[in-house]
């Protein structure tokens, strides 16, 4: 009887045995599926579906420092700081040698605010062993805190510029010909506020003012200033839409020179990590004034309506190439000044450390509507441009851009034939 | 006797075929250091989120580790100097089951299989296993296989069919397979730290802008686009002769 029942227990043992270790087996598959899920999500900008899969992980490892380091990211991802602030300081408390926690910790303590801490934590983790976090921590103390979320963002640029023809002389004019190349100094103040940035949707105004400074064709000075309002609305983890509001107001010398009202939504989509199309349109309200120096400019009053498509792809980690052509339409009160236009574009850029080369060329066709007074056909413009520059970073604000733009402008009406060059040395500087 | 009856338990024998083959196996989720994929006569550096197919050999470089995700929730990390080749992948989306072989050349891999049928070749050795956490460390220099097992259990024997011997390897053991020999008696293993020298963890997120591929080249790109004006001028001037032009100039006195 013994026998019959310690063969049956055996029996059962061996039945259950798969059953028990297949329990404990999954239990830590899942654990690690789960962590590498979640880890995979932050890196994916999932980071809704991170914070789950690592919620899991947590519950299935309890303590578990991995999970718990890398559910801190994908709530500091997330601009979830409170939460990230406490699972980071959980895990600097359970382990205060976890580099990685510490680096973490201190990028949420510094968007919140909290920069002496954070700062604090920084040279820590800047004094350690780990090459990667070790310079990134040098880059935060070196910049004064993280430049990701900031809510205002000012960009001030400016430099010198020589400009071969200010006046935009034709090359061989029938009379004498004017002092038309000149030096000019340009100041460009970029500022834009993020009034609201969610996963989803963001919201930002902005104002920009640009003022240049003639050396001799103090005629020919301009100042823009621009106010701009922009929403965008996240339609999937991939595409999203855009809506921009801009209003200009320009003088030329001291003169009022035009305002213009424009609207541009766009559609953007990320196709892919490394590429980015984007739908974009646009419609211009347009009015000219007439001043001393530009005459007759209000027969330009008008309208303009512009869609296109770009493309902007990754060659490799450190060059890009950006495509773009745009269909535009100017109805002008005066059909002289009325075109049709279509616009091709390359860009190209290449990083080769501190050091960014760039390039770029277009040709932009318009036909004129109507026949411009005294001319005898309708005017045609072809213009090319070319674009070539380097750029230093100099800091971790600071900028020094040299480029050159040559124009071409022909036109089966020579009075419109033109070419002109502008060399530039500026200095952009993040504040 | 025993081995062969857990064998029988754990390693079905695989009826049900997937409804078709599909050319993306899975993704890289993570790399540290230089890793490659090979595909076909194309080399090209493993980046997170590049998909990996049918046939693709993936190299790791000194100091470096990659961690792949299947689409049957298989998890391989193949750890430094190492070299694994998708020799077959088979999925199935309805059943989310696959057929895999891997092909490890050299090195180091760490794997978490998933429901499905799964099995990784070395020059020596062949492994089977199911559900299972296991490493797998093949040593070019010296022909040998080892093979520790950290949950679950994998079926072993010689890459050669005809040399007789099969074991299974329960978790806390390892099995070793070298030259035409069948393979070692599974013997305790010391797993802590992951078993078979713990140089194949990998995953943290990375630090935001470092390993990615630069995105704000695009972003640059867009800037250049746009804000022309840095070199231009800002406004709609046209030609000289087009408008009536009197110009202020104030020329230096000779």
């Amino acid at each position: 009887m013994n026998t019959i029942k310690k063969t049956f227990l055996c029996i059962m043992a061996l039945l259950l045995l798969p059953v028990i270790l297949n329990a404990q087996e999954s239990k830590e598959k899942d654990y690690e599926l789960a962590l590498t899920k979640g880890q995979y999500a932050v890196e994916l900008h999932d980071y809704a579906g991170a914070i789950g899969h690592l919620t899991k992980a947590l519950e299935l490892k309890p303590g578990d420092q991995e999970a718990r380091v890398s559910l801190g990211i994908a709530y500091s991802r997330s601009n979830d700081n409170v939460l990230a602030r406490n699972v980071l300081q959980q895990a600097v408390a359970a382990d205060a040698s976890d580099i990685r926690a510490q680096f973490e910790l201190a990028m949420v303590l510094a968007k919140m605010g909290q920069q002496e801490e954070a700062k604090s934590r920084m040279a820590m983790v800047a004094k350690s062993n780990d090459p990667e976090l070790s310079e990134a921590a040098k880059g935060f103390l070196e910049g004064g805190g993280p430049v990701e979320n900031k809510l205002l963002n000012v960009k001030l640029s400016g430099g010198l510029q020589y400009d071969s023809n200010v006046i935009l002389e034709e090359d061989d004019p029938a009379g004498p010909k004017s002092k038309k190349a000149d030096w000019r100094g340009v100041l460009i103040l970029n500022g834009a506020y993020s009034f609201f940035n969610d996963k989803r949707i963001s919201g930002e105004a902005g104002y920009q003012l640009y003022q240049s400074l003639h050396g001799d064709l103090r005629d020919y000075n301009v100042q823009q200033h621009t106010g701009r309002m922009a929403g965008r609305y996240g339609l999937s983890k991939t595409v999203s839409t855009e809506l921009e509001y801009a209003f200009q107001y320009s003088f030329v010398g001291a003169d009022h020179y035009s305002t213009a009202h424009r609207f541009a939504p766009r559609l953007s989509a990320n196709l892919a990590p490394e590429s980015l199309t984007e739908l974009h349109m646009s419609y211009e309200l347009k009015r000219f004034f007439d001043t001393p120096v530009f005459t007759g400019l209000t027969g330009k009053n008008g309208t303009n309506t512009a869609a296109g498509v770009s493309h902007t792809i990754m060659l490799g980690k450190k060059a890009g190439i950006a495509l773009d052509y745009t269909y535009d339409t100017d109805s002008a009160d005066a059909a002289s000044w009325s075109y049709t236009g279509n616009k091709g574009t390359v860009n190209a850029l290449a990083e080769w450390g501190e050091y960014q080369f760039f390039g770029g060329l277009s040709y932009y066709d318009r036909k004129y509507d109507g026949l411009a007074p005294g001319a005898t056909e309708k005017r045609h413009d072809g213009v090319q441009e070319y674009t070539a520059g380097v750029s230093r970073k100099t800091g971790r604000a600071v900028t020094v851009i040299l480029s050159d733009l040559y124009t071409i402008n022909d036109s089966n009406l020579p009075v419109y034939r033109y070419t002109r060059n502008i060399l530039s040395l500026t200095a952009e500087i993040r504040l | 006797m025993l081995a062969a009856a857990l064998a029988a338990m754990i390693l079905p024998v695989w009826t049900e075929q997937p409804a078709f083959a599909v050319d993306k196996a899975g993704d890289v989720v993570a790399v540290r250091g230089k890793a490659v994929i090979e595909r076909k006569t194309k080399k090209e550096d493993a980046r997170v989120r590049a998909v990996l197919m049918e046939s693709d050999s993936i190299v790791t470089r000194d100091k470096s580790r990659i961690k792949m995700l299947f689409r049957d929730d298989s998890i391989l990390t193949l750890g430094a100097n190492s070299k694994l080749v998708i020799k077959k992948y088979l999925y199935s989306p309805e059943s989310k089951r696959a057929e895999s072989i891997y092909e490890l050349a050299d090195g180091r891999l760490r794997s978490v299989v998933g429901s499905s049928g799964f099995k990784v070749t070395t020059p020596t050795a062949f492994a089977a296993a199911r559900g299972t956490v296991f490493t797998i460390f093949y040593n070019e220099e010296t022909g040998t296989t080892e093979i520790t097992v950290l949950e679950g259990m994998v079926e072993v024997r010689n890459i050669n069919a005809e040399i007789a011997g099969v074991q299974v390897v329960t978790a806390g053991q390892s099995s070793t397979v070298s030259g035409d020999k069948p393979p070692t008696p599974p013997m305790p293993a010391d797993t802590r730290g992951g078993g078979a020298g713990d140089d194949t963890t990998v995953g943290m997120p990375v630090l935001e802008g470092s390993a990615e591929p630069a995105p704000h080249i695009i972003n640059d790109l867009l800037y250049l686009a746009e804000h022309s004006l840095n070199l231009n001028q800002p406004i709609e001037q046209e030609p000289a002769g087009a408008t009536k032009v009197l110009i202020n100039v104030q020329f230096p006195q000779q």
